[in-house]
């Protein structure tokens, strides 16, 4: 077992490496005199400003910019194993503590999200596989076909044109109560609530055809216990292995959620900062992104893992 | 058989219907807005009445005033120059009483005395020495707009300024924001980066919430000058348009600017809020790639294309009235903007004709003129962060569309448009031309051969020599002839052409009074006079 | 010539009748023969000019002169919407084709060669995994400049990976069968073989994933353009105009719904295709594989 969680760790491990490896070759084909930009971003507040040579190499020397590409990336590589992941290049705080202060926003619109949709398709999955054919799986199945085929930033401009705009119920943007988190949480739910609510139906119809349920029926067994013993454990197996994709459409669909509604998150710090050219923090974000990103698919593996036990027994 | 896919398909189709009923149910009432509701999410929310709560339009990301010197002085109000300017760009005393000229290239400025810091120490002239070189050191360009070679504490209340050159524009370069006066015993970082700003201004900096971008202020009870009527303000940072105008709308907020052109109209009829729309000194400009070896190097070309433009429509239409049709190089509404220059009407057959004479014909009828075998067309760049230019672009597109000159639009950010523009080209900005209230600024550095802005090669001597004289002309009339007379030659000859000053659309509720708008300012200026009085409705 | 004769058999061989006739299938085909349709003719259908300004009347709303009302440079939104499919579908027909040339070619290779080529391979698919595709791809578009053919070729460059998976999954599985040391013998190039044999037998993998591969580009094609990294203006793209859309949602609700609604339109036609043909071939799919 310790192999097998070695195993994956060390591949997330890999992976984030890589990453930050990728985004910074990435981020170093940006065009244009990075510190004329500095100058006229950070100094001057004004993009329509030319700077002098003078003030230009003296910006350079500050930000450590004249050196050859792969020692930059070293630099920053042993900079981050230390904790400083550097500096923005338009408010000069750490890079860091940008990131980690608008952590808990998007944490909280993720958890959110998920809850909303976990809440709305695990049920509706599984009473649509139940009685299989009837309205309610109809309805359901083409409401989750309709979701996964309408752009999450069409759906939040819908929705706030309908709800904040037109019907007055709720704010148009920002963070704050509940009030605020409703629209978007719906905007990033709705995806995911889609395919989950199929995969789980379909998931369902399966574990349903089994023969032990049908032993378990045989014997007797109150059929609502047949349904959460049995069923709703052995179909929520491939929903999380899908969690790990889905974390994928919820950590990008972030980024879109909260330019929208203003939410001040990572997503949109990640938009902002490359609006801004400020490389640092992209970088940051980046790497911020895939650690979280390879931390959960790990505990995903993981929990699936004590999920699944003829896993225990195969190779890995 | 129903199968889910055909509901889904009526569901689209029924989502369709009513959208449309709903566009069509919008158009026809005319919604009154919710009544202002007291924004329960901030503590201030019991002291109301006293309390300024603004919108800002910008990421507020620190407080240094050395390096956020437009926000921290002009709307945080918590630090002030040692000079101020009024409206119309003149000169008024700030933080100095009183200033004189020594020689050609030094000046005495005497402090006002009494003043004190928030934290109660006094202002001396070391304090402000220690500012100013802290500032210059920090913000490379403040050395190269203040040309400041050397800063001499006379007494307490004097200080010795030394310039690298003759410069009239001096006193007015010490109005530049990032040259707020600040104590040494500002709260600062682990890189000297101030966090805790402790200046003179009317407001004193509480706190700031980072995660949020809610910048804290208390009244300054020991103000210098008139003491301001809030007690507090909350500047709440929301750079996204459209959530500004519905925070105002929605009395989230009480004050805030640019907002979406699409709520205009719709704002300015909502009660409860007053907006106002004010040029401002940022100009829209179209410069040209270079003005040797390309099609812009004959006058008559450039004339034409500023025959071209319908700025009315652009200003009215296009941008919602969040501009104003450009007549010269700066709002006329500026102490020494030539007032007897008239701008380039809307006369798209005066354009064609001036672009015969200079040799352009549409040989083989397809719409574009040539010339010499080559064709008229080039490629617009513009950048994203100003919502006015993508629109404008376009409709400059088109306008010249219509007198022969193909033109392709491409928006990119601004440090990129270097990398691709080429001579032929042309660009649309929003310039920024009074970060110092002084003619000098703006018009040497774009009309004199060798200024830093005059990046497509104009080349006038006769400019080039009254710019000359202006910079160390110290008589204010013979100042204004000078500066005149470059306006009217810069009008003239059209190196660039200004399409439009900047207008800036301040929204607030109609129970914020007292609002003194300052086109000096880089967005807004907030002012202490600002108070919270009785609604109109 | 035979080659390619015999692979297109293979399609239609394994390809049931009641595929096509199951109606969400037919209707999905009919909608993206539709589209199809418009964007080929679209300067025929369109009643306007895309690019064609006409600065007094912006922002009208939806009438018998303009269906979809104009935008706010008074240009007509409803033949807008039909150019913008003609650059959606053709951007999203470039993503996929692309990515799936890459990723075969990747797939085979890394699975032929093996050891530390298809262990380097891999690692890069796993890493080009451990991101959302859409923040790769705005990264990359924020290094190159927005532009819809940047978006594209970010989008194409990180869209391969499922393909690579299925090709490379099947070269493993019959890297070791003995046709291989027979046609060795002959003196035919064994790689030239393995590719041949791949190609023709995930044909039928490869084209499900494809279709709902087509539609989630053009999601997130289009989420570039709304994020304002994709299409520029005066392209008409409808992420981009949902974009611009957005700044007139109060005033301008047709600015938002139009666009929108087409890129669901579009995006579940495809994937009534997709699921129609993973259904259909699902069964069969296995067989494939096997031989």
């Amino acid at each position: 077992m310790l192999g097998y969680i070695a195993k994956r760790t060390a591949i997330a491990v890999f992976v984030v490496f890589a990453t930050s490896a990728l985004t910074f070759f990435l981020l170093s084909l940006i065009p244009g005199e990075t510190a004329v930009t500095i100058i006229q971003r950070v100094f001057v507040g004004d993009v329509t400003y030319n700077p002098s040579q003078a003030e230009i190499e003296a910006t350079e020397q500050i930000f450590h910019l004249g050196n050859p590409l792969w020692m930059q990336y070293l630099y920053w590589l042993n900079n981050a194993l230390h904790g400083n992941f550097g500096t923005s290049y338009i408010s000069g705080r750490p890079v860091l503590s940008e990131i980690l202060v608008r952590l808990p926003a998007t944490v909280e619109l993720a958890i959110a999200a998920t809850i909303l949709s976990l809440v709305v398709a695990v049920p509706l999955g599984m009473i649509s596989a139940v009685r299989q054919n009837s309205k309610t799986d109809y309805l359901s199945m083409a409401s989750a076909t309709f979701f996964i085929a309408m752009p999450n930033f069409w759906l939040g401009l819908i929705l706030i044109l309908l709800f904040s705009l037109h019907l007055d119920l709720l704010p148009v943007a920002g963070y704050g109560g509940l009030d605020n988190l409703i629209l978007p949480a719906i905007t990033l739910g709705a995806g995911m609530m889609a395919v989950t609510m199929r995969l789980m139906r379909s998931s369902v119809l399966e574990v349903l055809r089994l023969d032990y349920i049908t032993t378990a029926r045989a014997k007797g067994m109150d059929e609502k216990r047949i349904m959460y013993r049995h069923v709703l454990k052995n179909a929520m197996i491939p929903v999380i292995t899908v969690a790990g994709l889905q974390l994928g459409y919820l950590l990008g669909g972030t980024v879109i959620v909260e330019t929208i509604f203003a939410w001040p998150g990572i997503g949109k710090l990640l938009i902002d900062s490359i609006d801004a050219r400020d490389i640092p923090i992209i970088q940051g974000c980046v790497v911020f992104i895939a650690i979280m990103f390879s931390l959960l698919n790990l505990l995903v593996d993981l929990s699936y893992y004590f999920l699944d036990p003829r896993i225990k027994y195969e190779k890995v | 058989m129903m199968t889910s896919r055909k509901v889904a398909i009526i569901a689209i189709c029924l989502v369709l219907l009513s959208s449309i009923m709903a566009g069509c149910i919008e158009k026809e009432t005319q919604e009154p807005a919710t009544t202002p509701l007291m924004p329960e999410i901030t503590p201030a929310a019991k002291e109301a009445k006293k309390t300024l709560v603004v919108g800002e339009m910008w990421s507020i990301r620190g407080v240094d005033p050395a390096k956020r010197g437009s926000f921290v002085k002009e709307k945080a109000m918590i630090v002030d120059t040692l000079v101020e300017a009024n409206p119309d760009f003149t000169l008024r005393p700030g933080l100095a009483e009183s200033w004189e000229q020594i020689s050609d290239v030094q000046w005495k400025f005497h402090l006002r005395k009494g003043v004190k810091f928030h934290d109660g120490t006094e202002l001396t002239a070391d304090t402000v020495k220690w500012s100013i070189e802290r500032a210059l050191k920090i913000n490379p360009p403040v050395k190269a707009v203040t040309m400041i070679k050397s800063i001499e504490v006379v007494d307490k209340n004097t200080l010795l300024f030394t310039t690298e050159e003759p410069y009239a524009a001096f006193p007015a370069s010490l109005e530049y924001p990032n040259l707020g006066i600040v104590s040494p015993t500002s709260g600062t970082d682990d890189k000297g980066i101030i966090v805790k700003p402790i200046g003179t201004g009317p407001f004193k900096f509480e706190s700031f919430d980072v995660a949020t971008g809610t910048l804290y202020l208390l009244r300054n009870d020991d103000y210098w000058g008139k003491k301001p009527k809030l007690e507090k303000v909350i500047i709440k940072e929301i750079p996204d348009p459209a959530s500004r105008a519905m925070s105002v709308e929605k009395g989230e907020v009480d004050f805030t600017c640019d907002v979406p052109y699409g709520d205009i109209e719709r704002l300015k009829t909502t009660p409860g809020l007053k907006v106002e729309l004010h040029p401002t000194a940022r100009v829209y400009q179209l410069t040209f790639g270079n003005l040797s070896g390309t099609p812009y190097s004959d006058e008559r070309v450039r004339k034409a294309i500023s025959y071209a433009i319908d700025r009315e429509v652009i200003s009215e239409r296009t941008l919602h009235g969040c501009a104003e049709p450009a007549i010269g190089p700066v709002i006329p509404t500026i102490a020494w903007a030539n007032k007897g220059l008239k701008g380039y009407s809307y006369d798209p057959e005066k354009a064609r004709d001036l672009l015969a004479e200079a040799g352009w014909r549409d040989v083989d009828g397809d719409g574009v003129l040539e010339k010499g075998g080559e064709e008229f067309s080039v490629t617009l760049y513009t950048y994203p962060q100003r919502p006015g230019l993508q629109p404008m672009a376009e409709a400059i597109q088109a306008m010249l569309k219509d007198v022969g000159i193909k033109v392709e639009v491409r928006v990119m950010d601004w440090s990129a448009i270097k990398e691709h523009m080429t001579n032929k080209d042309m660009k649309l900005s929003a310039y920024a031309l009074a970060m110092v209230p002084d003619p000098d600024y703006y018009l040497r550095r774009t009309y004199h051969s060798e200024g830093s802005y005059n990046l497509w090669g104009y080349n006038n001597p006769e400019m080039d020599s009254l710019l000359e004289e202006g910079l160390k002309t110290f008589d204010p009339d013979k100042r204004q002839e000078i500066y005149d007379r470059v306006q009217e030659i810069a009008l003239d000859e059209v190196p660039l052409i200004h399409v439009a000053y900047y207008k800036v659309a301040v929204v607030m509720r109609d129970h914020v009074k007292g609002f003194v708008f300052n086109p000096i300012a880089h967005d807004y200026m907030l002012n202490p006079e600002m108070y919270i009085g009785k609604s109109n409705d | 010539m035979a080659y390619w004769f015999k692979r297109k058999t293979i399609l239609t061989d394994k390809l049931p009748l009641h595929f096509l006739k199951q109606k969400s299938v037919a209707i999905g085909s009919m909608v993206i023969l539709g589209l199809a349709f418009l964007a080929i003719f679209a300067p025929h259908l369109a009643p306007y000019d895309p690019v064609e300004v006409d600065l007094y009347n912006n922002l009208l709303p939806p009438s018998w002169e303009h269906p979809f009302g104009t935008d706010n440079l008074g240009r007509d939104v409803l033949t807008r919407v039909i150019y913008a499919t003609k650059t959606d579908i053709l951007a999203s027909l470039f993503i996929v084709g692309i990515s799936v040339s890459i990723g075969l070619f990747i797939g085979i290779f890394a699975g032929y060669y093996g050891g530390i080529i298809d262990k380097v391979l891999v690692g890069m698919m796993d890493t080009f995994l451990a991101l959302p595709e859409i923040i790769l791809a705005l990264v990359l578009v924020g290094a190159l400049g927005p532009g819809i053919f940047n978006a594209a070729l970010a989008l194409s460059l990180f869209g391969w990976v499922k393909y690579a998976r299925v090709s490379r999954g099947l070269t493993l599985s019959i890297k070791e069968k003995e046709f291989i040391e027979a046609t060795k013998a002959v003196g035919f190039g064994d790689f030239y073989l393995i590719a041949r044999h791949i190609v023709q037998n995930t044909v039928a993998p490869i084209t499900t994933l494809a279709a709902l591969h087509l539609g989630h580009a053009i999601l997130s094609l289009a989420a570039l353009g709304f994020l304002g990294l994709g299409a520029q203006p005066p392209m008409p793209e409808w992420g981009a105009m949902l974009n611009e859309g957005r700044v007139f949602l109060r005033v301008g609700w047709w600015l938002s719904v139009f666009p929108g609604l087409m890129i669901m339109i579009t995006v579940l036609a495809f994937n009534s295709l997709g699921d129609g043909l993973r259904d259909a071939l699902d069964p069969r799919m296995k067989e494939v594989m096997m031989k």
